[in-house]
């Protein structure tokens, strides 16, 4: 297997996403650009400038559609096919914007003083002009409702099962679970220590991932929400993704990224960083394979809905295409 | 058992009224039941507690004394007892007011004790050290405790307890284990583990993990020095364990203590704290049987030697010996205690094997160096060798005490580049001690003894290039140093295996592990390992398995990346491989010493063959078992989280309806939305037709 090194932008790449077909890939740069790919053969579209560094991004589900989080100036809403920008939609200090299954709104993690608020926010708000105004007067009820506002802080989000709940992590490694109509409170865990850095189901909702910095990736079973499985990296998490080879039974596997801090990488060895890309067995929890290459912490990695392609993007400004070679499938584990 | 939880949340609380049923009550009196729909309506929207908290006790009262052996008084002589005792307490420097004693009563009687609160801490103090022991009259003594005191001693079990004394056989049961492993012990953060080195499933396996709920020691340990017990350091001493279970056997006193060593016999401890004091105790009394000071010496000054019957140290050309069994200074031929002088002494060192003395004496202007060798404890000259030009001479034991090597580097009169090096092998178990030498031009980095053979080791610099060897030596039937063979390395320093054949190169700075076999052939090369992190390398007893670790200094109290410990086998082969946080030390559980004689060893060797089937057998059963165990548990796992996803995959087929809705296409059609399709297509942009005209050359 050769991967496919994409250096296509000047600083660390902080989102990878495929959309939904698996078509097109994005990568996503703190120097505020986002580019989108042909997944076969690996050529670039075209490139989506917004402002400031881009801390999230979201596809809609019948790929007309990006929103890309800008971490100062708000949300960039951007045509895919045509790269014509369609809005620019007000936020505080945002950290994820995600699309709702069947993309017809989108929640909204933004940090404002020390209050964290979960937003979700109707898709027809992006044919409404909001360029000018502040994030008060931007929205109206009917195109907005909180969810949460408190000094809870929340890192990541995903949307439950057909839309009906959002989990959302915080800094200290809990998970709460609202309610999305009734906007309450339904469970919280503790599962980690430190700060939950992704949470992701998987393709059919029969499972959640998520990873944090205190090096473990754990799985739970996403109607009880109880941890079925740890997996301890031994490093700080980034990302962690279910393959989506779950839904038809073919493989049970995990892909999970990260690496130690960036301000340590120069006090130890290139090699003990934990910069690779690992593929691990749920079923077991062993160690499957590894994908080496990166020489910075890794912040995001994505599987391909059919499971062949993993991609990642890196602090060292990299993104890498790895296609998996057929042993991957025709092996036992 | 619900009965007896303690109501500790309010939450609680609330809980407990609801379940209390008013029903007689509102029969009696209709207009109550309003009142009480009201208040518990009222009790079920409230969030602050009901009840206040309990007060907390103030439970330190280190400023209080408890004073007993008090007279049984009445109340009107109780108030002269209080007077009298403020005036005894004030005369001792620790004044105080009647109104600070308190003097229970009992029906108008005291209960002959009472208690007294000084203004601070310290009074207290003074108070438990001045007033105790004060006689009242002639039937009247004060006992004056601490509450901590009186706390320890109302713990004490009523009914004597024997101490509980140990066989041989349960000291040391963990040389009978029916696998033959061995133990090691790790320190690492708040714990002290010790486990079983289990090479069949690579995964070391519990023994013990210290004293129930207590933290085993925050300070180092050691072994004794056949492995029957075990010491842990604290803040006030050291603790002996042993056993089976690992119990305390007893404390040993010593504040500060830095260093804690085992005579080789086990009778006798040493312990050291740095420029306080060395104490030799004795192991089966824990008591202190001399006390040396410590002022400017080092852990390492006072050596045992080989039974444990002497303790010896160098100081300004004399040594020093004492008699362990009376700890006094060993007598010289007029009767008198004194030291061993030594005229121009430089080095000495105890032989491993028998009470003998190896001693290094400069040269100076009158006589050439000399290394003496002596018996103790009747100070006869066994050997005695002179070197010429010697500059420095390090003496290698072989750990029968059979020869001992002496490294004499000395001037070389041909080349004042290059350092020549003497080998001199005095063999001690021949008749009229011979001594045999050598000499290489070369300066030496290492040398070892392989145990209980005639081979040693030797990594030297040879030449002008300080070109590095490893090279090993033989003394053959004919009383030759032969070499054996040789190879070039990079890295220096040495370790054999406690038996068999196998050596270990390895180097702190070069971060690399090689592996040898030393045979009657030469040197073959095992395996050659890699890592990034190294600072501690141990063999274990039988010579089977390597220990290299990377440890923290327990001082330093930071946690660097990386430490951790590597088991080796002894082809070089990773048996298990853990990383740690703040590991501070890693050590094998040594083994007793050989009482198998000579003969019977080389006669077991030479059948080993023969006798292995049995155990490979057992380890080929102990194998397929762990194996199939492991496969249970594999099964076990995947049947279960195969159900899991079963159980939730039935919501998701259920809900086929619902998702239709939010993605406005059934899954059947999202699927079959997109297909990719490879299109090749040939246009024709243009034809020309031209006439390449042919090039003449010029």
């Amino acid at each position: 297997m050769r991967p496919i090194v994409i250096s296509c932008h000047s600083r660390p790449v902080s989102v990878v996403k495929f959309n939904r077909d698996g078509d097109l890939f994005f990568t996503a740069s703190l120097d505020g650009s986002v580019s989108v790919f042909w997944t076969e053969p690996v050529e670039r579209l075209g490139t989506y400038k917004s402002e400031g560094a881009v801390k999230s991004l979201s596809i809609s589900d019948d790929s007309k559609i990006v929103i890309i989080g800008s971490a100062i100036n708000g949300i960039f809403v951007f045509e895919v096919e045509t790269g014509v920008r369609l809005n620019i939609l007000p936020s505080y200090q945002l950290k994820q914007v995600e699309f709702a299954t069947g993309s017809r709104s989108f929640f909204l993690i933004h940090n404002y003083s020390k209050n964290t608020i979960v937003d979700i926010i109707q898709s027809s708000m992006f044919s409404v002009k909001a360029e000018d105004k502040t994030y008060e007067n931007a929205y109206t009820d009917s195109t907005k409702t909180t969810l949460v506002r408190s000094d809870v802080a929340y890192t990541k989000g995903a949307w439950g099962y057909l839309n009906k709940t959002i989990v959302l992590g915080t800094s200290k490694g809990h998970l709460d679970i609202f309610d999305v109509i009734t906007k309450n409170k339904i469970n919280s865990i503790s599962p980690h220590f430190e700060a939950i850095t992704d949470i992701r189901f998987s393709m059919d909702f029969t499972l959640m991932i998520t990873a944090s910095r205190d090096s473990f990736c754990n799985i739970y079973d996403s109607v009880t929400m109880k941890t079925v499985r740890t997996y301890n990296a031994q490093r700080p998490l980034n990302s962690a993704v279910i393959s989506p080879l779950v839904v038809t039974d073919q493989k049970y596997h995990a892909v999970i990224g990260g690496g130690q801090e960036t301000r340590d990488v120069t006090i130890t060895k290139a090699d003990q960083g934990g910069f690779e890309i690992t593929v691990f067995n749920m079923m077991y929890g062993d160690e499957v394979g590894a994908l080496k290459g990166h020489f910075g912490p890794v912040h995001s990695v994505d599987v391909h809905p059919r499971g062949e392609i993993i991609i990642s993007g890196s602090e060292d400004g990299y993104a890498r295409f790895h296609k998996l070679d057929n042993d991957y499938f025709t092996n036992k584990n | 058992m619900e009965d007896k939880q303690p109501l500790t949340s309010f939450s609680h609380l609330k809980n407990q009224i609801f379940l209390i049923d008013f029903t007689d009550e509102i029969s009696s009196d209709p207009e109550l039941s309003q009142y009480i729909d009201k208040e518990l309506q009222l009790v079920k929207e409230s969030s602050e507690p009901l009840v206040e908290p309990w007060p907390i006790f103030e439970m330190q009262w280190t400023n209080r004394v408890i004073v007993g052996g008090l007279p049984e008084v009445n109340e009107e002589k109780a108030q002269n007892l209080i007077k009298f005792l403020s005036r005894l307490s004030a005369k001792s420097n620790c004044p105080i007011e009647p109104s600070d004693i308190h003097m229970p009563m009992l029906k108008g009687m005291s209960l002959r004790f009472a208690i007294i609160t000084f203004k601070d801490d310290e009074i207290a103090k003074s108070a438990v050290i001045n007033l105790n022991g004060v006689n009242l009259d002639k039937k009247h003594t004060l006992t004056v405790l601490s509450f901590d005191e009186f706390d320890r001693i109302m713990e004490l079990p009523d009914t004597y307890q024997e101490p509980r004394i140990y066989s041989q056989q349960q000291l040391k049961s963990w040389l009978t284990d029916s696998l033959g492993r061995d133990q090691f012990i790790i320190r690492a953060g708040e714990k002290t583990q010790v486990f079983w080195n289990d090479s069949l499933s690579r995964i070391p396996e519990l023994v013990s993990n210290g004293p129930l709920g207590k933290v085993w020691t925050d300070k180092y340990i050691a072994w004794s020095s056949d492995g029957t017990y075990l010491a842990t350091m604290h803040s006030r001493g050291v603790v002996i364990w042993a056993g089976p279970e690992f119990e305390e056997m007893g404390k040993l006193e010593h504040y500060g203590v830095g260093q804690v060593g085992f005579s080789p016999c086990e009778r006798y401890v040493l312990t050291f704290s740095a420029k306080g004091k060395f104490i030799v105790w004795n192991l089966s009394t824990k008591e202190e049987i001399r006390v040396f000071p410590a002022e400017e010496e080092k852990w390492g000054t006072y050596k045992w030697s080989h039974n444990g019957d002497f303790l010896a140290k160098m100081a300004e050309e004399s040594i020093f010996i004492y008699q362990t069994s009376s700890m006094s200074m060993l007598e010289d031929e007029n009767g008198m205690k004194r030291p061993l002088k030594i005229e121009g002494l430089a080095d000495f060192s105890w032989s491993p094997g028998a009470n003998i003395i190896a001693c290094y004496i400069r040269e100076n202007s009158n006589r050439p160096a000399i290394i003496k060798i002596i018996s103790i404890p009747n100070k006869e000259l066994i050997a005695s060798r002179n070197l010429f030009d010697a500059l420095a001479c390090t003496f290698f034991w072989q750990s029968d005490g059979e020869y001992l090597l002496s490294l004499v580097r000395t001037i070389n009169q041909d080349s004042h580049y290059i350092t020549k090096t003497i080998f001199e092998v005095t063999c001690l178990k021949i008749k009229n001690t011979p001594t045999l030498s050598l000499s290489l031009n070369a300066s030496v980095i290492s040398c070892a003894w392989q145990n209980g053979t005639n081979r040693f080791a030797v990594v030297a610099a040879h030449g002008k290039d300080n070109h590095k060897k490893f090279s090993v030596y033989e003394i053959d039937s004919k009383k030759n140093i032969v070499l054996i063979g040789e190879k070039d390395t990079q890295i220096t320093e040495i370790l054999w295996a406690p038996q068999g054949n196998q050596v270990v190169l390895y180097s702190k700075d070069k971060y690399k592990l090689v592996f040898y076999s030393i045979g009657d052939k030469g040197i073959s090369d095992l395996e050659e390992r890699t890592y990034t992190n190294l600072n501690y390398l141990e063999w274990d007893p039988s010579g089977r398995y390597l220990i290299v670790a990377k440890t923290v200094e327990l001082k330093s109290n930071q946690s660097l990346m990386g430490t951790g410990y590597i088991i080796y086998n002894g082809q070089g082969e990773i048996v298990c491989q853990y990383l740690m946080e703040k590991f501070y030390q890693i050590l094998w559980r040594p083994r007793p010493k050989f009482i198998l004689p000579k003969e019977a060893h080389t006669k077991l060797i030479t059948e080993y063959e023969h006798l292995t089937k049995k155990y490979a057998e057992q380890d080929r059963e102990i194998k397929k078992k762990s194996k199939q165990e492991k496969l249970r548990k594999e099964n076990e796992k995947k049947i279960e989280f195969l159900a899991l996803i079963q159980r939730n995959r039935e919501i998701w087929i259920k809900t086929a309806e619902d998702r239709k809705n939010l993605y406005g296409r059934s899954d059947e059609e999202e699927r079959n939305r997109w297909s990719m399709e490879h299109n090749n297509v040939e246009e024709v942009i243009n034809v020309t037709k031209e006439r390449i005209r042919e090039q003449v050359a010029s």
